[in-house]
This record gives structure tokens, C-alpha cells and sequence, in this order.
């Protein structure tokens, strides 16, 4: 845990430099500026590179690990328990998430998250991937925040909150109905979300800020489309947006320059996460007429499902 | 589903009220409807359609459901737990299994099922002898110890029999069989795994029931194919299919009536 001491942020603890830090939400606690995303370290080619993504997070400063029971049918959650968890617990930010839709559910993978990472404790837990109208209601209603309550007062857990990345009114619509009892929230936030006609950027992130939510961005790169995936537009040429219309500094920097708590970035290989780190330990801001332009570099993008894939995600 | 102590295990009456024969398994601790109907195609689709071919299977007397923590990311055993929380338990034969890795996790995914399935023990519950990757190439396989888990759920009465799932590869299935013998009460292998496979023969050997994985082609066969021809080997106690709608339902239970009832 990363506490402020006299709002100095710490730059190192026992095991190093750290990557910058910024406050988590409402608490007096900081969290580094970039975490690693687990559905990549259990998408990583074995166990081995899986262990090198995760030491060399460590060496580069990070601190911050999400994952979820879901990544893998649990290799992810397993992995960190393998590598993660017996040498770091102490020095980490880890969270999950469950898609219970019970509390029964909700208390009994917790217990299955923990088992899977040989730990006795997280540090937040969310409800995963809020989808559609309704389903804000229907969990909530059959005490899956009530069984986070649960967890949190038995030392279980310590921050509660949930991710979405389908629909701005299914997330906006969890906020209201938890208010200010969600601690964290992670949301798409990416250089094309500004423009689209339902932006999570525009249309969320300053509500989360406004509750004291932490805000967490994820599909930082549309789900490695903006590196991968050649999309025709007109106008523009049939290739990846990175690095055919702008650079990968300049759409993580964006990422950065939004007012987050911690950029929550996917990497499978630990050359990606030394890339990453760099962007991170250098950011040092952009001013509004930069995150203007880079956003109006990728415009023709806007509200394209082949790009922002995870927009069609069930 | 309250439940205030274990029923009998699919007893005759059992295949008498639904005309659907059950077999013994696991050296006569119970045993298990001829034919199991496979969850994951059951919770393709939206709720309503769940709960038409659920409910359309059990008008047709099927009693038996299988299900996996691993279906659609536990959505299968929700659906279930949601539609047949409503019926009386003793008349659902419920079979769940999972691809944990280690001993404990195997207790507490065990936990997570019976959450989601609303109900205090499962009928039969069984471990992955490989766990695919589902996205990538990927392989694992888990500790052997893990039995001990499914041993230990057994004796707590959290299921009443315990066993093992297995694809075409049985390499990993042979050694638990090895290690655990008699202890397991069910093996489930792919439908066409071949007959004279060692570890299947193992499994007969110490008095294991069979149940045969879902495969469609074997499925469409059989509802087109003449009646009278089992499409079960003679060792095998079940076998799981997947249903698509009500009609396909009412001609498999025709078929499922007319399958011989094996000596017991």
C-alpha cells in the first residue's frame, strides 16, 4: 500500500523506484500511474514469459495488478498466485472482479479468486462487465454489493466497485444506484472515445471524478486494435491506427493526460511492459490544444465496432 | 431448493415415473439417468430460450443435467440453478465439473457451483483431467492430488458421487485412475473414444460408470436412425447430448424410452 505521508507522494518503497503515483479516488492512498492488465498475463505464451511480465513490472515501478476469475478459465488469477502473490502481496495493489449475479455467487468466488492467487485478501474487488439496461438492478438487487460489503468488513476486500465497457448508461446507471459507495471503476478510455457519439471519456469520467471514484482505464488501445487491426476509413489508407495515424506515446499519453488513477494496460510480452513503464515514468503532461490534436488525428475513427471491438462484446 | 437430507440417488421409481432407464454406477453408490442433457446448449441463447428447453426436458422426463463452472463463464450453472431452483431437487439429477488446478481451488469451485446451482450437494460432480486453453494452445493439466478434493467434497455430502472427465487424450485420466482406484465412481469420456482405450478399460475394471461426452453427430444419428438401435455401447452408463428445441427433445425421449435397461 502506497500511503501519502503529508501529500508528498512516496517514489520508492523496499523493492524500488516507482512509477509515478496518483491518489486512488477518495482515499488517502496512491496507486501507480500504470498497472498491469492480467487477462494478458494469463494470455502470455507460458509460464515463464507470464513470470518475466510480472518481475519486470515490479523492476520497472509498477505495482498496481488487475486480473479476474474469468481470464483463462483462472490461469491469470493462478499465475499471479505463482509468481505475484508469494513474493510481493505486500507491495501490491491487486484486484479482481466476478460476474456473480448472486450474493451466494459473489461470496463464493471471492473465496475462489483468493484460493487461485494464494492470498488471504484483495485489495479491490468489481462487479465485471456491467452490460445492459437492467443489469445494474439485477445484481445489485440479489446482494452482490452486499456480499462486497461482506467481504469488506470481513478483511476480505478493501475497496469495492465495478467495470463496463459496453454501454456509458449502464455504467452511469451503476453510479447511481451505488453512489458514493463505489470506490473504483474501470472504463474504457482510449484516443478515439472522445469522438464517439456514447464517450465514456466525455460522459463518465467526470462523474467517477465527482463521487471520488478511481477511475481505471482499460482498452487503452482497443484490445491491441489499434496496433493490429487495419481498418478502412475513408479518406485514409487501410492500416493499424498505431502507428499509421499517431504514435503509441502519443495514444498512451492521452491515456495519461485524463484525469485517472491508473492506466490498467494488457501486455503479454515484458518488452511491452518496459515500453509502457517509459511512456509512464515520462509522461509529464499535455496541454488541451495536444489531447486536441491527437484526438482529431484518429476522428475519422469515431464510433467504428471494428476498432473499438469491445463495444460488441456480450 | 431446500434440502433437509440427501435423498436416494436416482432410484427405479426414478426411471419408472419418467420411463427413462437409470443406471448403476461407482461400485452401487447410485445411480444415473441413461441420458443427461448437456447444459452448455442449453444456455447458448437468451433466458427464454434456456427455459423452453429446460422445461421442455423435463415434461419429457429427462431428469439428468449436466453443467460446467466453465460454460459461458458460469452462465450455464446460473441458468440452471435459476430455472430448476424451482423444482423439487430429489427429482433433478445435477452433474457439474470443473478445471481447477489445485486440491483447494477444486473445494472452493465446488463452492461456487453449488452457489450458482442453487442447492446444497450435486448429484455428481467431476475434475477435468485437462484444462484446454480456451483463447490459445495452451494445456494444463492438474495436480494429481486434486482427487483427494472430490474424495473429501464426497464425505462432506456436498456430492454424492465423484469422478473424472477426460478428452481423447486419457494419459492424465490413467494416472488418477492409478492413484485413486475405486474411489472413483464415474468417468467421462468422449463418445468416441475407442472401446479398448486403457484408461476406459481401467475405469471398467474397478467398477467405474461411463459416461460419454456430447457429440452431436452421434446425436443427429440417433434421432435418425432406427429406433431400436442403442446408441450406447453396452458399458456405458449415460450419455450426455445437446438439445436444440422442444421437438428434437420429445423424439430423443421417445428414443431414450426404448433404451434397454442394463442388468444391474
Amino acid at each position: 500500500m502506497i500511503e501519502e505521508t503529508t501529500n508528498q507522494a512516496p517514489t520508492s518503497d523496499k523493492l524500488g523506484q516507482l512509477l509515478p503515483t496518483r491518489r486512488f479516488g477518495r482515499s488517502k492512498e496512491r496507486v501507480t500511474q500504470l498497472g498491469v492488465g492480467g487477462y494478458h498475463v494469463g494470455q502470455a505464451q507460458d509460464e515463464r514469459t507470464a513470470q518475466e511480465i510480472i518481475e519486470t513490472a515490479i523492476v520497472e515501478g509498477i505495482r498496481f495488478f488487475d486480473t479476474a476469475p474469468s481470464y483463462q478459465n483462472g490461469r491469470s488469477e493462478y499465475r499471479y498466485g505463482k509468481f505475484l502473490i508469494p513474493k510481493y502481496r505486500d507491495d501490491v495493489f491487486l484486484i479482481t472482479k466476478t460476474k456473480a449475479r448472486t450474493a451466494a455467487e459473489a461470496t463464493a468466488e471471492i473465496e475462489s479468486s483468493l484460493t487461485r492467487m494464494k492470498t488471504d485478501r484483495l485489495d479491490a474487488i468489481m462487479m465485471h462487465a456491467m452490460s445492459e439496461a437492467g443489469d445494474p438492478e439485477e445484481r445489485i438487487d440479489a446482494g452482490v454489493y452486499d456480499a462486497f460489503i461482506k467481504a469488506k468488513e470481513s478483511g476480505k476486500v478493501r475497496y469495492i466497485g465495478f467495470s463496463g465497457h459496453l454501454s456509458t448508461k449502464t455504467n452511469l446507471r451503476t453510479l447511481e444506484l451505488l453512489g458514493n459507495q463505489v470506490d473504483v471503476s474501470l472504463m474504457p478510455v482510449n484516443v478515439v472515445d472522445p469522438s464517439d457519439s456514447d464517450s465514456f471519456v466525455q460522459n463518465v469520467l467526470p462523474k467517477l471524478n465527482a463521487s471520488g471514484v478511481a477511475p481505471l482505464a482499460m482498452k487503452t488501445a482497443a484490445f491491441g486494435n489499434f496496433f493490429e487491426k487495419p481498418v478502412k476509413v475513408a479518406g485514409h489508407p487501410e492500416a493499424p491506427i498505431i502507428p499509421a495515424r499517431i504514435t503509441m506515446t502519443e495514444a498512451f499519453q492521452f491515456v495519461l493526460a485524463q484525469p485517472i488513477a491508473c492506466w490498467v494496460s494488457g501486455m503479454d510480452k515484458p518488452e511491452f511492459v518496459i515500453k509502457n513503464a517509459r511512456i509512464a515514468r515520462e509522461f509529464n503532461g499535455l496541454s488541451h490544444e495536444e489531447i486536441a490534436r491527437i484526438i482529431s488525428k484518429v476522428e475519422a475513427f469515431r464510433d467504428n465496432r471494428e476498432v473499438e471491438g469491445y463495444r460488441k462484446w456480450g | 431448493m431446500a434440502v433437509s437430507a440427501l435423498p436416494a440417488l436416482g432410484n427405479s421409481s426414478a426411471a419408472q415415473r419418467t420411463g427413462i432407464p437409470s443406471r448403476t454406477v461407482g461400485n452401487r453408490k447410485g445411480t444415473i439417468p441413461a441420458i443427461g442433457i448437456d447444459g452448455l446448449a442449453c444456455a447458448k441463447g437468451d433466458m427464454d430460450r434456456s427455459r423452453t428447453l429446460i422445461a421442455s426436458a423435463l415434461e419429457n422426463g429427462f431428469t439428468f443435467f449436466d453443467s460446467s463452472t466453465s460454460h459461458i463463464e458460469g452462465r450455464s450453472e446460473r441458468r440452471m440453478g435459476e430455472i430448476l431452483g424451482t423444482h423439487r431437487r430429489d427429482s433433478i439429477f445435477l452433474q457439474s465439473r470443473c478445471l481447477a488446478r489445485t486440491k483447494r481451488v477444486a473445494h472452493t469451485e465446488l463452492n461456487l457451483s453449488l452457489a450458482r446451482l442453487r442447492t446444497d450437494y450435486l448429484d455428481s460432480y467431476l475434475i477435468d483431467s485437462e484444462i484446454p486453453g480456451r483463447t490459445d494452445e495452451q494445456l494444463e493439466y492438474p495436480n494429481l492430488d486434486i482427487f483427494e478434493a472430490m474424495i473429501e467434497a464426497r464425505k462432506a455430502g456436498k456430492t454424492r458421487i465423484i469422478g473424472i472427465r477426460a478428452p481423447m487424450n486419457t494419459k492424465h485420466l490413467q494416472q488418477m485412475l492409478e492413484l485413486y482406484g475405486s474411489e472413483v465412481d464415474v468417468v467421462m469420456v468422449p463418445y468416441k473414444l475407442p472401446d479398448d482405450n486403457e484408461a476406459l478399460r481401467k475405469a471398467r475394471r474397478i467398477g467405474a460408470g461411463v459416461i460419454l461426452d456430447v457429440n452431436k453427430d452421434a446425436q443427429k444419428a440417433w434421432l435418425k436412425g432406427p429406433a431400436s438401435k442403442s446408441p450406447l455401447p453396452d458399458y456405458a452408463t449415460s450419455w450426455v447430448i445437446p438439445v436444440s428445441n422442444p421437438k428434437e427433445i420429445a423424439k430423443l425421449a421417445g428414443l431414450a424410452r426404448s433404451l434397454p435397461q442394463p442388468s444391474q
